[in-house]
């Protein structure tokens, strides 16, 4: 090896970072080059001037100040895992296609108890008259079974949710105020409904509800069910 | 010279206290702020050249350890992790430009009686001898020289040098090869080494 070759060693030899090989030529070859043999101890003394950099301590507040952001992170982390909790419940529920359905069965519940449910003292209804006249009384048979029968709601989540829905009491209630002109809206009733009402009524449907995405798979259900009804 | 044993990861007892802080024991996570704060507080400090600074960067760095401790995986020594960030830091400051230092690392203290004092500062020893006070100039003039150094430069010679890592380790770090890292060390010892030549050159064998 030549000179120039070993000292572009030298460094890493000193530094312990040569295999065996290397390092047996670089000391082989500085045993008979003194020029060499310089080099390598002017680097040495070098490695011994860097030992006079001052190694700075923290400061005595150091541990203090990173415990109190440390602290503050705690915080926020705590914050983000509710956040984080909350969407994957939120998630995981499905809340919104729920509520969504939860809130057509309102709305429609609406319409029904206001002009179409023989109930006691009932308030003459206010429903627009074309939304009646879209609404056949065979329709809402069915339905009217439904509401006889609460038990079929019961294992249905969206349904317990209709508690936070509200007024929905005061749409339940016999003794309620007569429902909003608006509810029985015939623009803010689903399509759907208007051309098939009583498909709510269908207890297997209910029990779905919870995993609708749209109202197409609805409706195929619910012709499904009708078609199988009527065989 | 001869070349150093390595550890895997899973026999650095430094990355057992990081997995132990990934259970949930902050214990842990002290033993390793301890251990490791103020060496991580000296490369930033000669990374930057500014105490307030380096400790700043220091904490965050330690604050992202905290923030990763649930993803982190020993797939290294935890001082080559460490320091890998504390790199990434230093570096992301030296480009920034522009350096907000905590108001903790600035304001005065106040002390128990409610008065003002100055922040505690490097020591320095009235006593100190002549030799003492060429070493201190022999570091200044080592410091800046480090300084004008390229930073992929300097930063492996203080780790090397420094923080005793060897050279694969440092190429961990800086995300480079060992070979790499040879000759970013082979170089930032050649530029001491003309810069201190007056030293260098009194010496004899």
């Amino acid at each position: 090896m030549t000179c120039e070759r070993i000292r572009k060693e030298l460094v890493a030899y000193r530094h312990g970072e040569l295999a065996e090989r290397e390092r047996t030529r670089v000391v082989d070859h500085l045993s008979t080059c003194l020029s060499c043999t310089r080099e390598e101890a002017q680097l040495a003394r070098v490695s011994q001037l860097l030992t006079n950099l001052e190694r700075i301590t923290p400061s005595p507040n150091f541990a203090t100040t990173f415990q109190r952001r440390l602290a503050q992170e705690g915080r926020v982390e705590q914050e983000s895992r509710l956040v984080r909790w909350w969407q994957e419940w939120l998630s995981s529920w499905q809340l919104a296609p729920a509520l969504a359905g939860a809130a057509s069965l309102v709305v429609f519940l609406g319409y029904v108890l206001s002009g179409h449910l023989t109930i006691p003292q009932q308030a003459p209804s206010r429903v627009p008259a074309e939304v009646v006249k879209q609404s056949e009384p065979s329709r809402i048979e069915p339905l009217a079974q439904a509401i006889e029968q609460p038990e079929l709601f019961a294992n249905y989540g969206a349904i317990a949710d209709l508690d936070r829905l509200a007024h929905f009491d005061e749409v339940a209630s016999e003794n309620a105020p007569e429902p909003e002109p608006a509810v029985a809206r015939e623009e803010e009733l689903p399509p759907a409904l208007l051309e098939n009402p009583s498909f709510f009524a269908s207890y297997p449907i209910l029990q779905r509800m919870e995993q609708l995405e749209n109202m197409e798979s609805v409706l195929s259900l619910s012709s499904g069910n009708e078609e199988q009804h009527n065989s | 010279m001869e070349r150093k044993e390595r550890l895997t990861p899973h026999e650095d007892p430094d990355v057992q206290l990081m997995l132990r802080f990934q259970k949930g024991d902050t214990e842990a996570f002290q033993q390793l702020f301890l251990k490791y704060s103020p060496s991580v507080v000296n490369f930033a400090f000669h990374f930057l050249s500014s105490r307030g600074r380096a400790e700043e960067i220091a904490q965050e760095v330690f604050l992202q350890v905290y923030r990763w401790q649930e993803r982190y995986e020993p797939k290294a020594k935890f001082s080559t992790w460490l320091f890998k960030i504390a790199n990434n830091h230093c570096l992301n400051e030296v480009r920034r430009g522009e350096y907000k230092i905590t108001r903790d690392s600035l304001d005065p203290i106040i002390d128990s009686e409610g008065e003002e004092r100055e922040r505690d500062l490097p020591d320095t020893n009235p006593d100190e001898g002549e030799e003492s006070v060429a070493a201190k100039q022999t570091a200044e003039r080592i410091e800046k020289i480090l300084q004008r150094l390229p930073k992929n430069q300097s930063a492996a010679l203080m780790l090397s040098r420094m923080e005793g890592m060897s050279y694969q380790e440092v190429a961990e770090v800086l995300g480079c090869t060992e070979k790499a890292v040879k000759s970013l060390v082979f170089r930032a010892t050649q530029s001491l080494k003309d810069g201190l030549r007056d030293i260098v050159d009194s010496y004899d064998l």
